[in-house]
């Protein structure tokens, strides 16, 4: 469904990116005049010309018709193929038909590959090769190997037709595990590496930015999570996306900086093989935390980028990353060690920040098992300006960038580490039937010191203290293990029409989470002044589900199940039950222990109608679940869960390569929202929410070598029912009916990419690549009727590649746009000195990263 | 296909019309003034002690409404602001512009205000603002006469009002009571809020009375008493002196003797009573003025 295009790719002697096992091995012939070495006639008295053959520079997997892997149908395809002097592929013909749906698949893979092109004595040539394709069961993939000295290999050889006028590329692909799923919803996207790396990214976690609805932002520098947003949700640091990396569930439950909280900033662009975006909640693997939805981020490295890869960038602000990749040639895809270093001296003051990253990850095959091992090691550490008041700026007090000149202000920083590990298998059974097993541990901490709000606390816990600055300080640490195992039948096929599987699913985790809120003073080598929190939760969470997934005839798609989850809590409030204040003469010891349990249910369903080849349509309902921040639930609290309710309605067109378009509405209703609150720099629940939006995502290949795509989504986002005034909240920031804050009504990503050989040097192309990512938010409501203003970013990036040597280019907020990172809309007092406590509501920025140039260079080995 | 399309754009179109729904939220600047009133007839005081004020300078702000029903610890986040300072005529009631009220529409319950010395943010000494310093670094100065006993008697106060010891923390330290009556729904089509102040209600719960004096001195009487008008200077050993501080142009102060005028002392029972009237006894009028009234 999303061809795989790769701007710079290199040159590859065997690939792997099929679906299932498919063998190509290609014969060459010179067009019209060119002839292979050692065909000429011997009275020619013109020398022999020089033939190289064309060399594929990128394969595209074929798409297993869905109906005919349940069905358990084989084909073989064969497929004559010009390959035109710029590398681009001409005409296809299909030479030998495996039926319809098996040649369409072939042929939309087909007019994806892109090579370097054949030559005649070093001049680009056109050629005409054969390229087979075999859509094989699962049962029979064929075990990777190389291309060069095996010609033994059962499935290379049979299939190679090679003439004697004929230059043979013989390319060997292993079948991958995972087969490739159909979208159940119009929101459900599957982006492969060519669409993630089309636009130009600052930092691996931006890929995100490619998937229809989401923006990414950062605003409290590298060591904290970034800002989510997705289709008409503020997901804050997490706490609407359920994040999943290599299969290791990502968001933290219960984290006291936000609930779900997912820092993807351990993310290495180069080894993100591909995501898998499915907004709403019709799939029952869905869990926690998937109230907007869920992204799913595949990590490998595909052969053409395979080797030992080093990797060095500087720019501006004394920004430098470095990087080390290796992926062992003739090993899976997956398999791969990539090491990063990140420094930036900050784009303001008090914004220098560090982070290393590294992930391992090996897979191999055992009997029907595919084995995966990943491990996640990730470190940062930053300084943070903060919030600024925007009325501070307009008068000049401080500047965009810069801090507040306060010890409370520049003692801002965060300090983050993580470590997973996890271990994954995967079965394919003989009959069709397939499972996984994976079981996976975490440990991460997490420390944050940050002002919103000036000086306007007390303290309570000292009295009579006040006015000594309000940083916050923030402690988390969480212990997490994890599993998860499914088993999908074989198919099953209870009526000629009608066939289809039964999937059966259980995943849990147990969290140990330690948490602390002081306030410190800066002033006097950050002195507690203040102690909020003191907490232990020990959390575990079991989700089940279960999923019929029948195909009736070729053209309707019924997939139906349930998810459960089922969480419990044990939390020791070690504040609890202080009160010094009201009873101060009581005597008591402060603590307050107390356990809750919860349990959810909700149906997931969803329905494709392929009236046409070209056109799909597509229904979906689901409901989902986010656990419950458990410092807040009271003892023997059934645990409520935020329950979301989501639907979907939509049309996909795909015409072959060149266009994909898809088409949606949705709409949402959240039973128990939460957002973020300034006050306690964390989020606090606002009622009952819904959204009703419409989403378009297209995806054009005008050319072999231009990708363009463009999503927009459009959502009206509303509090339907914000907790009402109260004594302890007179003033309430939402009221019914008002637009959701922080979510903007319209999203829009464009993006670009290019790649195309320029010239051929000594027989070697020499590649150029471009690309731009533009991404608009609208403007965003804020509490109190305020509202954010729009942000439009450009990014621009260009690339020359020549044999190993890489040279790239990088722009990013090319127009130098002057934007805020977040904006929120609180009462703060940032100058105490003056007599004047401010008490209404007032516009505070982040401010966003200015223009600012990397450049590149890079070594494959 | 354009047909699609068509009905896409329309729901886009429509969406954005819903995003773009008013709340019942928004930024609001509400013009302010402040006055006092004016008294051509003198104020009766406690104990039937007629007073005429000749001057009372209250020194005002900031000002904070809220949307609760209770100021203070529950008004963390006001509707509405006013962050300045004002010397405030008492005895005048032309209305004095003293800028404008900034906040966001709704409903407001209650009140909060500091006399110009505050110390909502600091632990420790009070900040003295403007008006206040103006005043000498108090935030109420009062002079006038009073009439005791037939006996004319100037006097001055001059009153800091503070946070003190027993006030509570961080909240300006005049608030609305519970039992005040206070609703308004602040919409900013308001053409002005006039904040009244009426120096009769400070001075009225004052008693006046123990400045002035008919004594004479007694045995073993040690200091200086008033007899009327007569201050009389008493030794142990009944060496009494006497002047008449009317021929000076003086009134006699109990315990002062010949003064210009009576000077209530911060720690007298009479400055005590004046500062609790301004800060929880006498509460300034609050009116709303719409535009067009």
């Amino acid at each position: 469904m999303f061809p795989r295009w790769v701007p710079g790719s290199r040159p590859i002697r065997y690939c792997a990116c099929s679906v299932l096992a498919l063998v190509v091995s290609c014969g060459v012939s010179a067009r019209g005049y060119a002839q292979a070495p050692g065909t000429q006639p011997e009275a020619d008295p013109v020398p022999q010309p020089v033939i190289q053959p064309p060399v594929v520079q990128h394969q595209v997997a074929a798409a297993y018709p869905p109906a005919a892997l349940t069905a358990r149908l084989e084909a073989h395809v064969d497929l004559g193929v010009t390959v035109e002097v710029d590398g681009s592929v001409g005409a296809v013909e299909v030479q030998l038909s495996g039926g319809a749906e098996f040649d369409a698949a072939a042929v939309t893979a087909i007019r994806q590959w892109r090579f370097s092109p054949a030559t005649r004595d070093g001049q680009p040539v056109a050629a005409r090769i054969r390229v087979p394709f075999d859509f094989v069961l699962p049962v029979a993939e064929p075990v990777e190997v190389p291309n060069e000295g095996h010609p033994e290999h059962a499935s290379a050889p049979a299939e190679a037709e090679v003439g004697p006028e004929e230059e043979v590329i013989e390319v060997t692909i292993r079948g991958e595990r995972e087969l490739r799923t159909e979208g159940r919803s119009a929101s459900d996207f599957e982006l492969q590496r060519d669409q993630l790396r089309a636009a130009p990214r600052s930092e691996g976690a931006e890929v995100l930015r490619s998937a229809p609805g989401v923006y990414i932002g950062r605003s409290e520098g590298p060591a904290v999570a970034h800002n989510y947003m997705l289709r008409g949700f503020d997901a804050d640091h997490g706490q609407d996306i359920a994040f999943r990396v290599g299969g290791l569930p990502i968001n933290l439950p219960s984290h006291i900086h936000g609930q779900g909280y997912a820092d993807l900033g351990f993310l290495i662009a180069e080894v993100v093989s591909g995501m898998t975006v499915r907004a709403g909640v019709s799939d029952p693997t869905q869990g926690d935390f998937a109230v907007a939805g869920s992204i799913d981020v595949s990590l490998g490295v595909e052969e053409d980028e395979r080797g030992v890869r080093l990797s060095t960038s500087y720019g501006s602000f004394r920004s430098s990353r470095q990087l080390l990749l290796f992926a062992p040639r003739g090993l899976a895809d997956e398999t791969f060690g990539a090491v990063q270093y990140v420094r930036t001296g900050g784009f303001g003051e008090n914004r220098a920040g560090q982070a290393a990253s590294a992930l391992l990850q090996h897979a191999g095959e055992v009997g029907n098992f595919t084995l995966r091992a990943i491990g996640v090691l990730h470190t940062a550490r930053s300084d943070i300006a903060g919030v600024l008041r925007q009325d501070d700026i307009d008068s000049g007090r401080v500047c965009f960038t810069c801090v507040y000149d306060l010890p409370t202000a520049q003692a801002q920083n965060a300090l983050s580490s993580r470590v997973m590990l996890g271990l994954f298998a995967d079965y394919r059974g003989e009959r069709g039937d397939s499972g996984q097993l994976g079981v996976w541990l975490g440990y991460d901490q997490f420390r944050i010191q940050e002002n919103f709000t000036g000086f306007i606390q007390r303290s309570r816990t000292l009295e009579r203290v006040a006015g000594r600055g309000d940083l916050i300080e923030q402690q988390n640490r969480t212990r997490s293990v994890g599993f998860v195992g499914r088993y999908r039948t074989a198919p099953m096929r209870p009526a000629s029409w009608l066939h289809g599987t039964l999937e059966l699913g259980l995943e849990g985790r147990m969290d140990g989470i330690e948490q602390a809120q002081n306030l410190l003073d800066a002033t006097v080598r950050s002195q507690t002044w203040d102690t909020r929190v003191d907490a232990g939760v020990r959390g575990v969470d079991v989700g089940f589900w279960a999923e019929l997934d029948f195909h009736a005839t070729q053209y309707l798609d019924v997939r139906a199940g349930v998810r459960g989850a089922v969480l419990s809590y044990e939390i020791e409030d070690r504040l609890g039950n202080f009160a010094p204040i009201v009873r101060p003469d009581d005597a008591f010891i402060v603590g307050f222990r107390r356990s809750a349990l919860g349990a959810t249910f909700g149906p997931r369903a969803s329905v494709r109608v392929t009236p046409l080849p070209w056109l799909e349509i597509l229904a979906a309902y689901g409901e989902g679940y986010r656990s419950p921040q458990a410092r807040l639930l009271e003892d023997g609290e059934p645990a409520p869960f935020s329950k979301v309710r989501s639907g979907d309605l939509g049309v996909r067109i795909t015409h072959d390569d060149l266009l994909e378009l898809t088409l949606g509405a949705y709409y949402t209703r959240l039973s128990d929202d939460i957002a973020f609150d300034a006050a306690e720099g964390r989020l606090e629940r606002i009622g009952e929410t819904q959204r009703v939006g419409a989403t378009l995502h297209a995806v054009v290949r005008p050319l072999d070598w231009l990708l363009a795509s463009l999503s927009v989504t459009v959502v009206g986002a509303t509090l339907r029912s914000p907790p009402p005034a109260s004594a302890s909240e007179p003033f309430p920031p939402f009221v019914r009916g008002q637009r959701l804050p922080f979510v903007p009504p319209v999203v829009i990503r464009a993006e670009l990419g290019a790649s195309h050989v320029l010239a051929t040097l000594g027989g070697h192309p020499l590649m150029g690549r471009a690309g731009v990512g533009f991404s608009y938010l609208s403007a965003r409501p804020l509490p109190f009727d305020e509202a954010a203003a729009p942000v439009s970013l450009l990014d621009i990036g260009a690339g020359l590649q020549f044999r190993a040597l890489d040279l790239g280019v990088q722009l990013h907020n090319a127009i130098n746009t002057r934007y805020a990172a977040v904006e929120y809309n609180f009462a703060s007092d940032w100058d105490p000195e003056d007599g004047f406590r401010t008490r209404t509501p007032a516009r505070h920025i982040a401010a966003g990263a200015p223009l600012s140039l990397m450049v590149t260079l890079g070594v494959q080995l | 296909m354009r047909r699609m399309l068509k009905g896409v754009w329309l729901l886009i179109g429509t969406l954005l019309a819903s995003g773009c729904a008013e709340s019942s939220q928004e930024r609001v600047q509400v013009p302010f003034e402040v006055l006092g009133t004016e008294r051509v007839a003198p104020i009766e005081g406690l104990g039937g002690v007629s007073v005429t004020l000749t001057r009372a300078d209250l020194a005002f702000g900031p000002l904070y409404l809220c949307a609760g029903a209770q100021a203070g610890e529950l008004c963390e986040t006001a509707r509405l602001e006013w962050l300045d300072t004002v010397v405030v005529d008492g005895l005048s009631d032309a209305p004095q512009p003293a800028g404008d009220l900034v906040g966001v529409s709704g409903a407001v319950q209650s009140w909060m205000y500091d006399l110009a010395i505050s110390a909502q943010l600091t632990e420790e000494q009070p900040i003295v603002l403007d008006a206040a310093e103006a005043l000498g670094g108090h935030s109420l100065v009062l002079e006038g006469t009073a009439v005791v006993s037939g006996i004319t008697l100037p006097f001055r106060a001059e009153v800091p009002v503070q946070q003190t010891s027993v006030t509570e923390l961080g909240v300006p330290v005049v608030r609305k009571s519970t039992s005040d009556e206070f609703f308004h729904d602040v919409t900013g089509t308001e053409q002005v809020l006039r904040v009244r102040f009426d120096p009769a209600t400070w001075i009225a719960g004052v008693d006046l009375r123990p400045f002035v004096q008919f004594e004479t001195c007694a045995a073993e009487h040690d200091g200086v008493v008033c007899d009327g008008l007569t201050e009389w200077v008493c030794t142990p050993n009944n060496a009494a002196v006497s002047r008449d501080c009317s021929a000076r142009g003086e009134v006699c102060v109990a315990n002062v003797g010949c003064a210009e005028a009576a000077v209530i002392a911060a720690s007298s029972e009479a400055f005590r009573a004046l500062r609790n009237a301004l800060t929880s006894g006498a509460r300034p009028e609050f009116v709303w003025v719409e535009s067009g009234e």
